[in-house]
C-alpha cells in the first residue's frame, strides 16, 4: 500500500530534505541498575556533519590504479569485503539483527567464500542505512578508496618502489587534501580510551561470528600493505598464496580475537614508514568498530545511536583535532581525547590497552617534540605514571612486547650498526597472521624456523630500494628468487647482531660493506644455499621476555564474551 | 524544427547519461531514457557510447547512435557534451544519415537520498541546430528525484520541460514528458554486476494534431570490469498516434570512466 | 602502586652460537619468542633451573614448541606429514627424550615410557602427559602426584600415539 503513495511522496518530501536541528541527547541511561553515561556532543561541530550533499569525488588518477588485478586471488578477496559490513549495517538498521547471526553471517560468508570479480557498491548494498547515516557513509566511502588506491601504488608492476614510495604520499596527500571534508585523522588515536565507550564492545558480545569475519578481513585489510611491499609481482603471487590461506582458513572464523587487528601488528614497516596512514585506517576500523557496538546497543535510542555514531564520526575527524601532533597527549576536551601519544617504536599506532584502572584516564604528561621519524621514545615512565603505556602493548600470541626491539633478540630495532637502518627498513617475518619486525637476517630466518607454518622473509639489504624477499614452506626449507645474494653472517652477540648479520644484494656489496668494516675482513661471503642451510642458534643472549601490568589486559573484555583468557581452540 | 524533435522524442529527450560507470548508477540512454539523481563524482570523466536498431512506425528499420562525454567539473555538478547521429527512416522517405543536434548541459545533485526526502536533481540541455533540418537552439529542463524503493530497488521520476525555441507549424513550443523508472540490482547479495532496469514514459507529441505517447522499456546494466558497463534494453512506443512513435528500439552501449 | 615494567630475562644462553649448531636437538627450550602451544593454545610452560618442561617438534629445519608431548604427537599425526622427531623433556634436566617418526613408524628409546592422564586437561597438560627414561621414574612420578593425577597411567609410545592422534 504505502508504494501507492510514492509518486507522492518523491514530489512531497523536499521541504524536509535539508535537515533537521540536532539536539543534544546525552544522557544517562540506567539499565539493570546500571548506569551509562552517553556522552554530548561537542559544542561548535562542523558544518559537513550535517550536510545533505553527496559530494562524491573522484579517485585519483594514476597508472596504478586497478593493479591489484594482477594478483587475481587478491583482488577477488579485497572485492568480497566490501560487503561485509554493508550486509550488517542494513541488517542491524530495517530490524532484521535478529538474523545476523544466521541468515546474515551466511550471506557474507558467502561472499567471503565465493568473493566477486568486482567491487561491490557498499552504497547499494545498504540503501537505508545510507539514508539514516550518509555521512559516516561519506567517511566509510571516501577512506576506503584510499585505502584501496594504497594497495593498487603497492601491487603495481610499472612502479619500482622508490616510486611506489612517492606515490604511495601523493594518494595519502590527495585524500586528505582535495576537497573532501568527511576524512579520517592521521594523528595516533588512543585505542583503549575509543573502545572504553558506554556502547563498548556491544557488537562483538552479541554477534561473535559476525565480528570474527569483520575483524578477519580488516586483518586481511591491513596485512596486506607489508605483504605486497617490496615484492615483485611473482613473489606478490607466492605470498598471497601463503596469506591467502591464512585469511581463508583460520583469520575469517577467529572468534577469540581480543581486540581488531591493528596495522603495526601486521604491517609494520608500512606503519613505520607511514604513520599517518596506518593510523587513518587503523581509526577507519576503529569508527566501524563504534558504529557496530553503537547499532548493536538494544539501551540506546535510535535518536542517540544517531547522535553518537555523529559524534564518534567527529572524534575520528581531522577537524577535531585541530593544532594537535603526533605524541602529545592534551587529555580529554569536551567529551573527546587527544592522548595522541603512540607506542615506543611506532609511530603508526596509537595507545593499547593496558589492562591497568587507570588507562581511561590517560595523564596529561605527553611526549612533545617526539619525531615520528625518529622513533626516540622515554625508555621510563614520565614521573607520576604508574605504567607507560607507550613502552609495551600485548599481542595475541605473542604477549607483552615492546615494539621499539627486535621481536627475536630483543635488541633495539635502530642504533644497532655503523650504518642503522631507519625501522622502517628493518627486517621482518611474517607467519601465523602477524608480521614482526627483526634486526637482522639471522633473526628472520630463526625466528622463522620456531613458528609453526609457512613464512614469509624480508630481509633488508644495502639498498633501502631493494630487498631479498625468502619464503619458507612448512618443513622450514627456504627459497628465494632473488638472484646473486650473498650473506654476511659470523658469530658474535646479539648486541651487534646488525653488524655480523646481513643481507646483500650482490658480492660487490657484501665486499664494499667488508671493506668498510675491517673487523669482518675473514668473513665468508655466503651464499643464498649456504645461508639458508645454517642451523637456528637457539634463544639470543639477548632475548628478554617483556612483562606488562597484567597478565592479559583484555581479560575482562573476554570474560564478558565468555572467553577464557588463557583459553585455546584445542580439545 | 520538427525533424530535431522527432530525433528527441525517439530518444526519449535523455540524451546525456546522468550517472557514470557503476551497474547501479542509472544513466539516460544507457539503456533506458531516465536518469537518476546524482551527478558523476567531482572529476570524474566518463564517455559513454550506444547503438540502437530502431523502428519507427510507418518506416524502415534503421540505425541510431549516441556518444556522450561527461565531466564532474565541481562536487554534485557535471558537464555534459553529446551527440546522436542516426540513419533512419522517417515518414516511409527512406533512410537518411543524420549527425544529430549537439548537445551540452549540466546536471546538479541537490542532495543525497535520506529518509525523509528523496535524492533531488536537475539537468538543463540546450541542443545546438547541428542536425539535418534544424534550426534555433532549443531546450530542456529535466527535475529527477529518485528514492529507494524495496529493499534494493529505486524509482526514478523524471518530469522534463522542453522549449522548442523555433516550432515549425503544427509544432507544440512547450513539450512536456514524464517518465518513471525503476532500477533492481539483480542477484543481491550474492553477485554484485548487474542491474535490471524498466520504465514507463508519457510524452506529449510533437505536432499539434497527435495524442501523448506511451512508452515502455526494460533493459539490463551489466558491470564488465571495474569501470566500465554494457548495457542493454529495448524500448517501444505502446500507444498514441502519429508516425512520431517507434515501434521497437533495441539499444546497447558502453560506458567507461576514467 | 608501581608495576614492574622491566623487562625479565627468560634465560641467559650460555656460550655462543656454535653450540647450538652443533647440539640442535640436546635441549629443546631453545627457543626465542614465548608463544602459545600450536595444538592447545595455552600458554607453554617455560623450563625451570632443575625441570624441562618446553616439548619441540622437528621437522626439517622447523623446531616449533608444545605445552606437552600429548599436544607434539597430536600435532605431528594432523599437520605434517613425513620424518619428524619430537623431543620430549624427561626427568632428568637436560636429557630429553627423541621420539622419531621415521617411514611412518614411530620409536624412542629402550625403556622409555609416558605417564598420561586422560582425558588431558591442557590447562595443566605439562603435569598431565610427560616422557620418563624408565617405568620405574615414572611410578614415582605417579606416587607423588595421586592427588592431582587420579587417572593417569604409564604408558608405551604406541598407546600414547594412538591416544594422542584420536
Amino acid at each position: 500500500m504505502r508504494h501507492l503513495f510514492f509518486v507522492a511522496a518523491l514530489l512531497g518530501m523536499s521541504a524536509s530534505a535539508f535537515g533537521t536541528p540536532s539536539h543534544p541527547l546525552s544522557a544517562t541511561v540506567t539499565l539493570a541498575g546500571a548506569a551509562r553515561t552517553l556522552p554530548p556532543l561537542p559544542p561548535q561541530l562542523p558544518a559537513w556533519l550535517d550536510s545533505k550533499q553527496n559530494n562524491d569525488i573522484f579517485y585519483k588518477r594514476g597508472a596504478f590504479n586497478f593493479a591489484i588485478t594482477n594478483i587475481p586471488a587478491l583482488n577477488r578477496d579485497m572485492n568480497g569485503v566490501a560487503v561485509g559490513h554493508a550486509l550488517a549495517y542494513e541488517a542491524l538498521v530495517t530490524g532484521r539483527e535478529k538474523s545476523l547471526e544466521t541468515t546474515v553471517w551466511d550471506q557474507i560468508n558467502h561472499v567471503l567464500k565465493n568473493p566477486p570479480k568486482f567491487m561491490p557498491t557498499e552504497k547499494s548494498l545498504s540503501p537505508t542505512f545510507g539514508q539514516k547515516y550518509g555521512v559516516l557513509e561519506q567517511v566509510f566511502d571516501w577512506t576506503h578508496v584510499s585505502h584501496a588506491q594504497t594497495i593498487d601504488v603497492l601491487a603495481s608492476p610499472r612502479f619500482d618502489n622508490a616510486d611506489k614510495d612517492a606515490e604511495t604520499t601523493r594518494v595519502w596527500d590527495y585524500y586528505r587534501d582535495e576537497g573532501a571534508p568527511f576524512t579520517v585523522t592521521g594523528l595516533p588515536m588512543n585505542m583503549a580510551w575509543l573502545d572504553s565507550q558506554a556502547y563498548s564492545g556491544a557488537f562483538r558480545r552479541k554477534y561473535p561470528k559476525v565480528n570474527a569475519l569483520f575483524w578477519g578481513y580488516h586483518w586481511l585489510q591491513t596485512s596486506i600493505y607489508d605483504g605486497l611491499r617490496d615484492k615483485t609481482p611473482e613473489e606478490q603471487k607466492k605470498m598471497y598464496a601463503l596469506l591467502g590461506r591464512q585469511y581463508h582458513d583460520v583469520e575469517l572464523y577467529d572468534t577469540k580475537r581480543p581486540f581488531m587487528p591493528m596495522m603495526a601488528e601486521t604491517s609494520p614497516l608500512f606503519s613505520a614508514k607511514y604513520p599517518d596512514i596506518a593510523n587513518a585506517f587503523d581509526n577507519l576500523h576503529m569508527l566501524h568498530d563504534m558504529v557496530n557496538d553503537i547499532l548493536a546497543s538494544d539501551w540506546m535510542t535510535g535518536a542517540q545511536k544517531t547522535e553518537q555514531i555523529k559524534r564518534a564520526v567527529y572524534m575520528m575527524s581531522p577537524d577535531a583535532h585541530n593544532g594537535c601532533k603526533p605524541g602529545e597527549n592534551r587529555g580529554v576536551i569536551d567529551g573527546i581525547s587527544h592522548d595522541h601519544r603512540f607506542m615506543a617504536g611506532m609511530p603508526g599506532m596509537g595507545i593499547m590497552k593496558t589492562g591497568i584502572a587507570s588507562e581511561d584516564k590517560m595523564p596529561m604528561s605527553g611526549h612533545a617534540g617526539m619525531n615520528m621519524a625518529g622513533m626516540t621514545m622515554p625508555a621510563t615512565p614520565a614521573k607520576g605514571e604508574e605504567f607507560d603505556p607507550t613502552r609495551l602493548m600485548w599481542m595475541p600470541k605473542m604477549g607483552w612486547m615492546d615494539m621499539s626491539q627486535c621481536h627475536h633478540c630483543s635488541m633495539p630495532l635502530t642504533g644497532g650498526g655503523d650504518d642503522p637502518l631507519s625501522a622502517w627498513q628493518n627486517s621482518t617475518i611474517s607467519a601465523e597472521g602477524w608480521t614482526m619486525r627483526v634486526r637482522c637476517a639471522l633473526c628472520a630466518r630463526d625466528m622463522s624456523a620456531e613458528t609453526k607454518g609457512g613464512a614469509i622473509l624480508s630481509l633488508a639489504t644495502e639498498d633501502p630500494n631493494r630487498r631479498v624477499i625468502v619464503f619458507s614452506d612448512e618443513r622450514g626449507n627456504l627459497t628465494t628468487d632473488f638472484k646473486g645474494a650473498v650473506f654476511l653472517e659470523e658469530k658474535g652477540g646479539h648486541p651487534k647482531c646488525s653488524q655480523w648479520s646481513q643481507a646483500f644484494t650482490s658480492r660487490a656489496a657484501f665486499d664494499a660493506y667488508v671493506a668498510k668494516n675491517p673487523k669482518f675482513k675473514e668473513a665468508k661471503p655466503l651464499s643464498f644455499e649456504e645461508w639458508a642451510n645454517v642451523e637456528a642458534a637457539g634463544t639470543p643472549d639477548t632475548y628478554e621476555k617483556e612483562e606488562g601490568p597484567v597478565e592479559n589486559p583484555y581479560a575482562a573484555d573476554l570474560k564478558t564474551r565468555g572467553i577464557a583468557p588463557d583459553e585455546g581452540d584445542g580439545p | 524544427m520538427k525533424r530535431r524533435f522527432l530525433l528527441l522524442g525517439a530518444l526519449m529527450s535523455g540524451a546525456i547519461p546522468a550517472v557514470a560507470v557503476d551497474h547501479d548508477n542509472i544513466d539516460a540512454n544507457r539503456p533506458l531514457d531516465f536518469d537518476d539523481a546524482e551527478t558523476i563524482a567531482f572529476r570524474e570523466k566518463s564517455s559513454e557510447v550506444g547503438a540502437a536498431l530502431a523502428q519507427p512506425r510507418g518506416g524502415k528499420l534503421g540505425i541510431a547512435g549516441d556518444a556522450e562525454f561527461l565531466y564532474g567539473f565541481a562536487k554534485n555538478w557535471h558537464l555534459n557534451l553529446g551527440l546522436n547521429p542516426a540513419l533512419l527512416d522517417r515518414n516511409g522517405s527512406g533512410r537518411r544519415f543524420d549527425v544529430g543536434d549537439f548537445a551540452i548541459g549540466v546536471q546538479h545533485n541537490f542532495n543525497r537520498e535520506t529518509q525523509s526526502s528523496p535524492a533531488f536533481g536537475f539537468r538543463a540541455d540546450a541542443y545546438l541546430p547541428t542536425s539535418r533540418d534544424s534550426s534555433g537552439v532549443d531546450f530542456r529542463l529535466r527535475g529527477i528525484a529518485s528514492r529507494k524503493f524495496g529493499r534494493y530497488g529505486r524509482l526514478h521520476l523524471n518530469a522534463d520541460l522542453n522549449v522548442n525555441t523555433s516550432p515549425g507549424a503544427g509544432e507544440q513550443r512547450m513539450l512536456p514528458d514524464v517518465i518513471l523508472g525503476y532500477s533492481q540490482p539483480l542477484g543481491y547479495p550474492r553477485r554484485f554486476d548487474r542491474t535490471l532496469v524498466a520504465q514507463v514514459g508519457l510524452r506529449a507529441a510533437p505536432t499539434n494534431d497527435n495524442s501523448a505517447i506511451v512508452n515502455i522499456g526494460v533493459g539490463l546494466r551489466q558491470q564488465v570490469s571495474q569501470r566500465s558497463v554494457f548495457d542493454l534494453g529495448i524500448k517501444s512506443d505502446i500507444s498514441g498516434a502519429g508516425n512520431d512513435r517507434e515501434r521497437f528500439r533495441v539499444v546497447a552501449g558502453y560506458s567507461t570512466a576514467f | 602502586m608501581k608495576f614492574n615494567t622491566t623487562a625479565v630475562t627468560r634465560r641467559v644462553f650460555a656460550g655462543l652460537f656454535a653450540t647450538a649448531l652443533v647440539a640442535p636437538f640436546a635441549t629443546p627450550s631453545a627457543f626465542a619468542h614465548i608463544a602459545p602451544c600450536p595444538y592447545c593454545a595455552m600458554t607453554i610452560t617455560q623450563d625451570t633451573p632443575t625441570q624441562d618442561n618446553e616439548v619441540a617438534l622437528r621437522i626439517g629445519r622447523k623446531r616449533i614448541e608444545y605445552k606437552c608431548v600429548y599436544c607434539a604427537l597430536a600435532e605431528a599425526q594432523t599437520e605434517y606429514q613425513g620424518d619428524l622427531t619430537v623431543i620430549a623433556p624427561s626427568e632428568k634436566k637436560g636429557e630429553p627424550i627423541l621420539i622419531s617418526r621415521k617411514n611412518g613408524q614411530w620409536s624412542a628409546p629402550d625403556g622409555a615410557c609416558y605417564v598420561l592422564n586422560a582425558p588431558v586437561k591442557h590447562k595443566v597438560c605439562q603435569e598431565q602427559a610427560r616422557a620418563f627414561t624408565s617405568k620405574e621414574v615414572a611410578q614415582k612420578y605417579l606416587n607423588a602426584n595421586k592427588d592431582t593425577l587420579p587417572g593417569a597411567k604409564i604408558v608405551t609410545l604406541p598407546e600414547l600415539v594412538k591416544v594422542s592422534g584420536a
